[in-house]
């Protein structure tokens, strides 16, 4: 098995190829700063796995994520998956493959569907006691979890209006949270899957 | 949390290492085989020739293709030999260099302790410098020595 070196690898921000209109990266304010300070207060937490490899894709953890994760009394953990959510999560920083199936459906990582916008879930599928890791794009590749769920809490979509209502509460949660820590700072929106994700990603409709 | 301070991390024990562990290697293997997998279809192989190949239904071989599973590794060689491929397979000390050293680090604008300039000196070597020790991500990365 290949365990690296079976994609592309950014070298850097400058060695990259022009890929917008020169015009639109004038106009562009990096969210960089913002997020600095907030790992500097800490807000957030940038999340990197014990690994040998750098980091290709950011993934920050809020405060409450980071008690999602670490506090062996959290809904997540006590289900025994953190092995599993740190794989995943170990997936994106990494910057492995952004999978969806052979029908071009995200698999992965996805968009939910809106109100509220921009709400992305990476969704860990193994073992059978799924989680679902809540969060917003800041940037291209740059995630900001704000809270872990378990599958089974959400319970299933669309079966009826009170079950929907665990996703709804979930997901204006997200909102709430993002826009405490940037006010008046809208998460990242494309209009395909490759402006959020630009490398090692299948090529799935959002 | 008080400002600049650092957080506690708290590590996996190790039943979450192992879960881990297994995690990464089926993610590795899953993405080993989807790799060629798809250099295959753009050969022109098709669904049903794989499923032919694998002496499985295309059924079978959809729900596998769906995603890292839990797969044996009978599984991972069935859909080597079937993709005409070959298993490289090495693991590596988590300290030992890299074959190239990387000029590139996610983080760097992102984290305090992850500089520009701490950046030249450490990640193309792969060393670390004090401050990124000390920093946040001192009990999650591992990057020596």
């Amino acid at each position: 098995m290949l365990v690296y070196g079976s994609f592309s690898f950014r070298m850097s921000r400058n060695d990259s190829p022009l890929l917008v209109d020169p015009r639109r990266t004038l106009t562009y304010m990096s969210i960089a700063p913002s997020i600095m300070a907030l790992v500097a207060s800490g807000k957030l937490r940038g999340y990197q796995p014990r690994s040998r490899l750098p980091a290709k894709r950011r993934l920050f953890l809020t405060e409450s994520a980071v008690k999602d994760l670490e506090d062996r009394n959290s809904a997540t953990n006590i289900l025994d998956v953190r092995g599993f959510i740190e794989g995943a999560m170990a997936r994106w920083v990494q910057g492995q493959r952004v999978f969806a199936d052979d029908k071009g459906k995200a698999r992965f990582l996805k968009r939910l569907d809106p109100p509220p916008p921009e709400i992305w879930e990476i969704r860990v599928t193994e073992p059978r006691v799924q989680a679902r890791l809540f969060g917003r794009f800041a940037e291209p590749d740059t995630l900001i979890l704000s809270k872990f769920h378990s599958r089974q809490v959400l319970r299933d979509k669309k079966k009826s209006s009170a079950q929907d209502s665990e996703w709804q509460t979930a997901m204006a949660q997200c909102e709430s949270t993002w826009n405490g820590l940037f006010p008046g700072i809208a998460p990242f929106s494309g209009t395909t899957i490759h402006e959020y994700v630009t490398e090692n990603c299948d090529d799935f409709p959002i | 949390m008080t400002s600049q301070s650092k957080p506690v991390v708290v590590a996996m024990n190790s039943d979450e290492r192992s879960d881990y562990g297994f995690a990464r290697v089926r993610d590795a293997a899953y993405d080993a085989v989807m790799d060629l997998w798809g250099r295959r279809k753009a050969e022109g192989m098709t669904q049903a020739q794989l499923a032919d190949a694998l002496g499985r239904d295309t059924g079978w071989l959809s729900r596998n293709l769906r995603g890292p599973g839990n797969w044996t590794l009978k599984t991972v060689g069935r859909f080597v030999e079937a993709l005409n491929g070959e298993v490289e397979l090495k693991v590596h000390g988590i300290e030992d260099p890299l074959p190239t050293p990387p000029n590139y680090h996610a983080y760097v604008g992102y984290e305090p302790e992850i500089t520009a300039t701490s950046t030249k000196a450490t990640i193309p070597q792969m060393t670390v410098t004090r401050a990124t020790l000390n920093g946040p991500l001192a009990n999650t990365s591992v990057l020596v020595p």
